[in-house]
């Protein structure tokens, strides 16, 4: 009886383990539509809730809760972009990131590791001291280190000079840092459902009609809705549910995959990541190593894993941890992205009133999430593009104001 | 293993070629200096590949590294 009692209180004093359920049946009417049930879209309709009061929000999901690149990504969380633009966006994300597990009252497993970026020539040394003083302008604690730091730092780093890429120095970033990327979803669900949000699973839009009165008819399997505002965040399928309203984006969809080891006993501590040889890896705190690479070299909307990937990604893995050469691979994934022509998003208003983007991600928006969620709630619910995102708007391409952030992309693509 | 034809060599492996994007598009041989701002902006991007996934199957240029040849296949990128 005591425990019962005691797991009663349990229930009402803390966030239960449990997702909200989908709601029976599709509402006629919303004010706000929010198309993909990731990190993005979540975090959107928690801030539109909270921040805004927002009521009557429906997010609708094609498959369940962070099952696309929430959870395909490598769970890396960085500020020291390249383009004062980027760097400050995703500066404050970082705040938000370190106060997000007790907001959403969930443990997401939020570790500091620190990101070290390696140059394997001096025009990467260069274009490092670049990122390095853009990102103290911003405030975003990052420098050039030499060879001796670097050993110090991550000792198990082969600094050997008889490789095909040896190691100059790097670009230290102490606040990198990884989260449970899953939770960050599951979290932003329960909170936003707390706040009355209705979250649709299993209910993939298949058209957007615009009406005449500026409102949108959304169609799904499961019934039909009007919408007074729609937000898309849908990564990989950007273009696709784009078309259905009439806009074009300049988005190359990519497959990105990765991979993650057997777990073995703590061993590696930074976060380490190297353009040149198109990698990055870091151990879990379950003591698997995941591993990313480049992005698959052209256009794919598949979530195949690769053979290529594979001996590409752990023959240059073996270049920097050589004594890495028995761990074996557990697991291998791949996830479909979303990438702009200058590597930087795509977020905000369209030409079309009360139609919102949140895509152009590229190698991942994971880190993003907290303050895309913020930025964008900001604009759909006053209409007016938040400061931090407004050189992420669709119309730079077409009036050549593109940012150039493809140098602070994880990896080479 | 993905395999692209070259219209010289026959069947090669896909990682000796650089993907051009869909052939409708823009023709990477075309000069792009008789274009518009917003010409040469949407010539540029699809060239490049910006031009999303389509679920209809579509000619792309493909370029062979090796022999510098130029070939067009027809693939469908949803899962090809």
């Amino acid at each position: 009886m005591l425990g019962l009692l005691t797991h009663k209180f349990r229930q009402l004093t803390h966030n239960s383990a449990v997702l909200p359920e989908t709601p029976e049946k599709i509402n006629a009417e919303y004010d706000i539509v929010i198309i993909g049930g990731g990190g993005h879209g979540l975090a959107c309709a928690h801030y539109l809730a909270k921040d805004f009061f927002a009521e009557n929000i429906a997010v609708f999901e094609k498959g369940y809760l962070g099952g696309g690149n929430t959870a395909r990504n490598t769970a890396i969380i960085r500020a020291n972009y390249i383009t004062p633009e980027g760097v400050a966006f995703y500066r404050e994300s970082m705040k938000l990131w370190r106060s997000l597990a007790s907001e959403l009252g969930i443990n997401l497993m939020y570790s500091v590791r620190g990101h070290l970026t390696l140059a394997h020539s001096d025009g990467a040394l260069r274009t490092m001291r670049w990122r390095a003083e853009v990102n103290k302008q911003c405030g975003v604690d990052s420098e050039v280190i030499d060879r001796e730091t670097l050993a110090d730092i991550c000792p198990e780093l082969s600094l050997s000079s008889h490789t095909r890429h040896p190691i100059h120095g790097a670009l230290w970033h102490p606040d990198g840092a990884t989260a449970r990327h899953d939770s960050v979803a599951w979290g932003y669900a329960r909170a936003a459902a707390k706040r009355g949000v209705e979250i649709h699973q299993q209910t993939e839009v298949t058209s957007i009609t615009p009406l005449d009165d500026g409102r949108f008819q959304i169609t799904t399997p499961r019934g039909t809705c009007i919408a007074k505002k729609v937000v898309q965040a849908v990564a990989g399928y950007s273009c696709r549910v784009a078309e259905m309203v009439g806009l074009w984006l300049p988005l190359r969809i990519v497959p990105l995959q990765a991979l993650v080891s057997v777990p073995v006993k703590p061993y590696l501590d930074p976060i380490i990541v190297s353009g040149s040889l198109h990698l990055y890896i870091w151990q879990t705190q379950r003591g698997e190593f995941v591993i990313g690479g480049a992005t698959d070299p052209y256009p794919i909307a598949s979530t195949r894993s690769t053979h290529e990937f594979k001996t590409h990604v752990i023959d240059n893995i073996l270049e920097l941890f050589p004594q890495l050469h028995t761990l074996k691979a557990m697991r291998q994934w791949a996830g479909i992205t979303d990438v702009t022509p200058d590597f930087a998003p795509l977020m905000g208003k369209t030409s079309l009133p009360n139609y919102y983007i949140d895509s152009g991600w590229g190698t991942w928006g994971f880190k993003a999430t907290p303050i895309s969620g913020k930025t964008m709630a900001e604009t759909v619910a006053t209409d007016k593009t938040h400061p931090l995102i407004s050189s992420f708007g669709l119309d730079r391409f077409t009036d050549f104001a593109l940012l150039g952030e493809r140098g602070a992309a994880a990896v080479g693509q | 293993m993905r395999h692209v034809n070259c219209e010289l060599n026959g069947l090669r492996d896909a990682g000796e070629f650089a993907y051009r994007g869909i052939t409708t598009d823009a023709d990477p041989t075309d000069s792009l200096e008789s274009l518009s701002p917003a010409e040469q902006a949407k010539n540029i991007w699809t060239w490049s590949g910006y031009d999303g996934i389509h679920d209809d199957s579509c000619e792309e240029w493909w370029f062979h590294n090796p022999s510098g040849k130029w070939s067009k296949n027809e693939r469908a990128r949803e899962t090809e």
